[in-house]
């Protein structure tokens, strides 16, 4: 009987997690298919947005997962309109990892060009879980306050795009959109910035046009 | 809560190199977490306590936690500085594009084992 020590490791604890998801990403670099994340508090929006992103989408194949603590709901919602769509129930946890996703898509037979994976519903814990997508949204939707990029700014550190959702609501609510903006920027200078309203369809044709222009960027690159 | 989530995959990346180094059980391991890991120590602690009892190499097991301050490095001038808050300027060319090196992550440092 002897001891080993391991010394000056720095192996992250989400090793496990990064090596899924590096494999994921290899399948969809290789088969050219663009994958979004979609990250938000519940009740932001996620749905409907993407709900109003996919009728410009509609020419694609395009699979839609969505996570949720229980019910198929979110994915109902999606196949009305015409796309596949499969519920990753997580029974209890509060983010998507990269394995629940591998255990989908191993599932799969087809070939897809988008994959938009809506997380499950809160603006913690799904930060800190990369799941091998190309871009990362993350929603603040009107009603929650401005405050919000400082307190959980994993989430806009870790994003492509911030939406900003509801924005029909801004006559009824203190929620100032300029503050809003350069909150987030100062966490992430890079953060492109949407405003939307999925009721009144504003803003959907920007964020369709700008997930179509990195997919064309990214295949550029390959 | 994703404190139980992480602990899980710490427990579970240890676990790995335990396998892999034949060992017999884990007797301590040591951890860095970040100043904007966004992760609570005590519910760590907490949640390795708990998940350390159901599995055999780790029933003896002890958590030490350290806390790793943030480091950046600026892109444009390659100063490395340690940003208190949001925004990460540069102190030096006050540059706002730059590149987290350390800090945000839960990291292991050391593992000790019984071979």
């Amino acid at each position: 009987m002897g001891e080993i020590k391991f010394e000056n490791l720095r192996i992250p604890i989400l090793k496990a997690n990064e090596l899924i998801a590096n494999k994921l990403r290899e399948k969809w670099d290789k088969e050219k298919t663009f994958v979004m994340n979609f990250i938000s508090s519940p009740g932001a929006g996620k749905t409907s947005l993407i709900e109003k992103i996919l009728n410009y989408f509609k020419e694609f194949k395009i699979i839609v997962l969505v996570g949720d603590i229980e019910t198929e709901r979110d994915a109902e919602r999606i196949r009305k309109k015409g796309f596949e769509s499969i519920q990753i129930i997580t029974g209890g946890a509060c983010h998507l990892e990269a394995v629940m996703i591998d255990q989908v898509i191993s599932k799969l037979k087809d070939r897809y060009d988008f994959i938009f994976i809506e997380n499950v519903g809160n603006l913690v814990c799904p930060s800190v879980y990369n799941l091998g997508e190309n871009l990362r949204f993350t929603l603040l939707s009107v009603p929650e306050g401005d405050d919000k990029p400082k307190k959980y700014p994993r989430a806009f550190l870790t994003s492509n795009a911030f939406i900003i959702t509801k924005i029909d609501l801004l006559p009824y609510l203190p929620f100032n959109v300029e503050n809003v903006k350069k909150e987030a920027k100062e966490i992430n200078p890079s953060l492109k910035i949407f405003e939307t309203s999925a009721l009144k369809e504003i803003g959907i044709e920007e964020v369709s046009n700008f997930i179509k222009e990195e997919r064309e960027n990214w295949i550029k690159g390959i | 809560m994703h404190e139980y989530s992480l602990t899980l995959n710490l427990i579970e990346t240890v676990e790995e190199e335990r396998i892999k180094n034949n060992a017999k059980k884990i007797k301590k391991i040591s951890l860095k977490i970040g100043k904007f890991s966004g992760v609570e120590t005590i519910l760590i602690s907490h949640s390795f306590e708990i998940l350390k009892k159901e599995r055999e190499p780790f029933k003896e097991a002890e958590l030490q936690i350290e806390f790793e301050d943030a480091e950046v490095k600026c892109k444009n001038c390659g100063n490395i500085f340690k940003p208190d808050d949001f925004p990460f300027i540069c102190p030096n060319c006050e540059n706002i594009y730059n590149e987290i090196i350390k800090g945000f992550d839960i990291i292991i440092e050391k593992i000790e084992m019984e071979i």
